[in-house]
């Protein structure tokens, strides 16, 4: 062997050595600097750790965007916004920033889900308005935890709902003893510590203006799907949707099977639909257009299947909306 | 003279064809088939640097792990692997046949199929020192791209490097039976790589089971492209065999192959034309 087949030797057994060790410092620390780790919007700390769905939205980048602006021309909604606007001094175009939902796994009783519900709005709040609103409405506002709580028991003796500010722009709106839990979860045993999670959390395409994640045995409990659906579902224990609406709208819808066996089962299932859907192309240019952009990818455990609306398929559904919405005339937006 | 053990006189081959086969003008177009991936990675992570936000791939937004599945199957899977089993496995003989220095191996105290042997064991060496480094470069620059993570696509890494490498063993060991035995093994096995294969794969039947890939391809972590119509069209009679079919069905073809081609170069009268 000669001199230089040595050196050649060495460099690339040292590539390779190099690449495995980061690889596996990376693979044991659940990802590296280097890796663009992300850990999820700081609304994420006060989300109880046993939340079973958390799903997300960046609103100020999807109002600002062309596609929220598309569906506007086809969808005025003028009034009931300035009444919204006028009564609490929010402007849920310009005014909320992020929403971000979460759910409770207890939630088995469809009738009790708003009691394990919790919206955190991000945003700018007239505080004193919200609670002299509140008041007018039969509401009280108290103390918890130093934060100021306006909770409302409703007439015919549902769930208590509260509203905290948690900090000056963030807002959380959910059953009481939720919202409670959601002060409580600040200080430690909050989301960011379920490390299930965590995983699909980081995990999100950092793009993505939207995102929900679940764990799917939870989720069953809470909306009482169709038992035909509901037997399929035990093959899969996690799932992620992430979508970015910009000038038209793309996703991902990612699914964790229980084991490689189930994740190849429902590709098979998952190839076979776009398979049936590609069948029905040459009709319609949008639809072809949409089904071509359906990617399936997915390794061991996950299944993922993305796909694309473009701006042509979103101006074509509005201009088809325009012709089938009765004629109303459009309120003149108050400029603040 | 006593002729030495088919190990020692192996070994001795492989130390001999290593270097003259690391050298020579063939790992000039396995440098070109590896890097192409490598540029390809430099220049979207590049771009990912200066601010591109998102990777599209049929006007689908993709993350690292999916362009890195993607590249897998479409660079090496499909095409470096083969291609380059081809071309290396079918020379190692033809290539001493065609420089009429066969003679001079053949004249040596040693046994026939020691030297294929040996030859393909530096064949091996040869394609794993320039495929796997041209892979894992591929995943450390393509992996992080859009919010993705080293450590969550590490495993498929794990996975794909000694599929690739059972890859060029198999291919290898075929495409050395096929140059020890047709007059033309490349184009021979070319024609197989790109014609039989392909075809093959898309049509349901048995008859994917006399290909490689289909045992192969059965091993790939990443979920198989629908990037064009074979593929979707291969994707609807896809049937992917178990892991112990594919680990076994490999290590069959490529113990029988290499075996044949043994007994091939041993048994068969190489007449050097003048």
């Amino acid at each position: 062997m000669t001199k230089r087949t040595r050196y050649f030797i060495a460099v690339a057994s040292l590539i390779m050595v190099a690449v495995l060790g980061t690889g596996t410092v990376a693979y044991f620390n659940g990802g590296l600097p280097l890796a663009a780790f992300r850990s999820g919007p700081d609304d994420l700390s006060y989300v109880p750790s046993d939340s079973s769905l958390v799903a997300y939205a960046n609103v100020r980048d999807i109002m600002s965007s062309e596609f929220r602006q598309k569906l506007r021309e086809t969808v005025p909604t003028g009034e009931a916004r300035d009444e919204f606007l006028s009564e609490t001094g929010i402007d849920i175009e310009r005014d909320v920033n992020s929403v971000l939902v979460a759910t409770e796994a207890s939630a088995n009783d469809p009738g009790k889900a708003p009691d394990h519900a919790l919206v955190l709005v991000r945003g700018v709040f007239q505080q004193a308005q919200i609670e002299a609103l509140a008041t007018q409405h039969g509401a009280t506002v108290s103390e918890y935890k130093g934060k100021r709580l306006i909770t409302m028991k409703p007439e015919n003796g549902g769930t208590t709902m509260a509203v905290a500010f948690l900090e000056p722009a963030l807002l959380a709106v959910g059953g009481d003893a939720y919202v409670r839990r959601a002060i409580d979860a600040k200080g430690g045993d909050n989301i960011t510590a379920n490390a299930d999670m965590m995983k699909l959390i980081n995990d999100l395409d950092g793009n993505n203006n939207a995102w929900a994640v679940g764990r799917v045995d939870d989720i069953q409990k809470v909306t009482g799907l169709p038992e035909a659906i509901k037997s399929q579902m035990p093959a899969v224990q996690w799932f992620a949707v992430t979508g970015h609406v910009n000038g038209g709208l793309s996703g991902t819808i990612r699914a964790e099977a229980r084991d490689d066996k189930a994740a190849e089962n429902l590709r098979d299932v998952v190839r076979g639909a776009m398979a049936l859907a590609r069948l029905q192309m040459g009709h319609d240019q949008n639809l072809d257009t949409v089904i071509n952009s359906l990617q399936m990818t997915g390794t061991g455990k996950t299944v993922a299947l993305s796909f694309a609306v473009p701006s042509s398929v979103v101006d074509s559904l509005a201009g088809f909306a325009s012709r089938q919405a009765p004629h109303v005339p459009n309120v003149e937006r108050k400029e603040r | 003279m006593r002729k030495k053990g088919f190990l020692y006189a192996a070994l001795r081959v492989f130390d001999l064809s290593l270097s003259e086969m690391l050298w020579s003008r063939r790992t000039v177009f396995m440098l070109l088939v590896t890097g192409v991936p490598v540029i390809l990675a430099l220049v979207v992570r590049a771009a990912d640097v200066l601010g591109a936000s998102t990777w599209r791939v049929n006007n689908t937004a993709m993350n690292g792990a999916g362009i890195f599945g993607l590249m897998i199957w479409a660079f090496y899977l499909r095409f470096s692997i083969p291609v380059l089993g081809a071309f290396y496995g079918t020379a190692l003989i033809a290539d001493e046949v065609e420089d009429k220095t066969i003679t001079f191996l053949f004249t040596r105290p040693i046994s026939r199929s020691a030297v294929l042997f040996g030859k393909y064991l530096a064949y091996l060496v040869c394609t794993m020192l320039v495929v796997l480094p041209s892979v894992a470069i591929v995943w450390m620059l393509v992996a992080p791209l859009g919010g993705g993570s080293l450590g969550a696509t590490f495993i498929d890494l794990a996975k794909d490097l000694p599929i690739l490498a059972a890859g060029l063993a198999v291919y290898g060991a075929l495409f050395a039976l096929v140059g020890a035995t047709f007059k033309r093994p490349l184009l021979t096995g070319l024609i197989f790589v790109f014609g039989f294969e392909p075809a093959v794969l898309v049509f349901p039947g048995y008859l994917k089971k006399l290909t490689v890939a289909y045992y192969l391809q059965g091993l790939v972590p990443q979920a198989m492209p629908n990037d064009t119509v074979v593929s979707l069209v291969q994707q609807i009679f896809r049937e992917v065999p178990s892991l112990t079919t594919s680990l076994v069905a490999l290590a069959v073809i490529t113990g029988v192959t290499l075996w044949l081609a043994g007994r091939t170069v041993t048994n068969k009268e190489y007449i050097l034309e003048q």
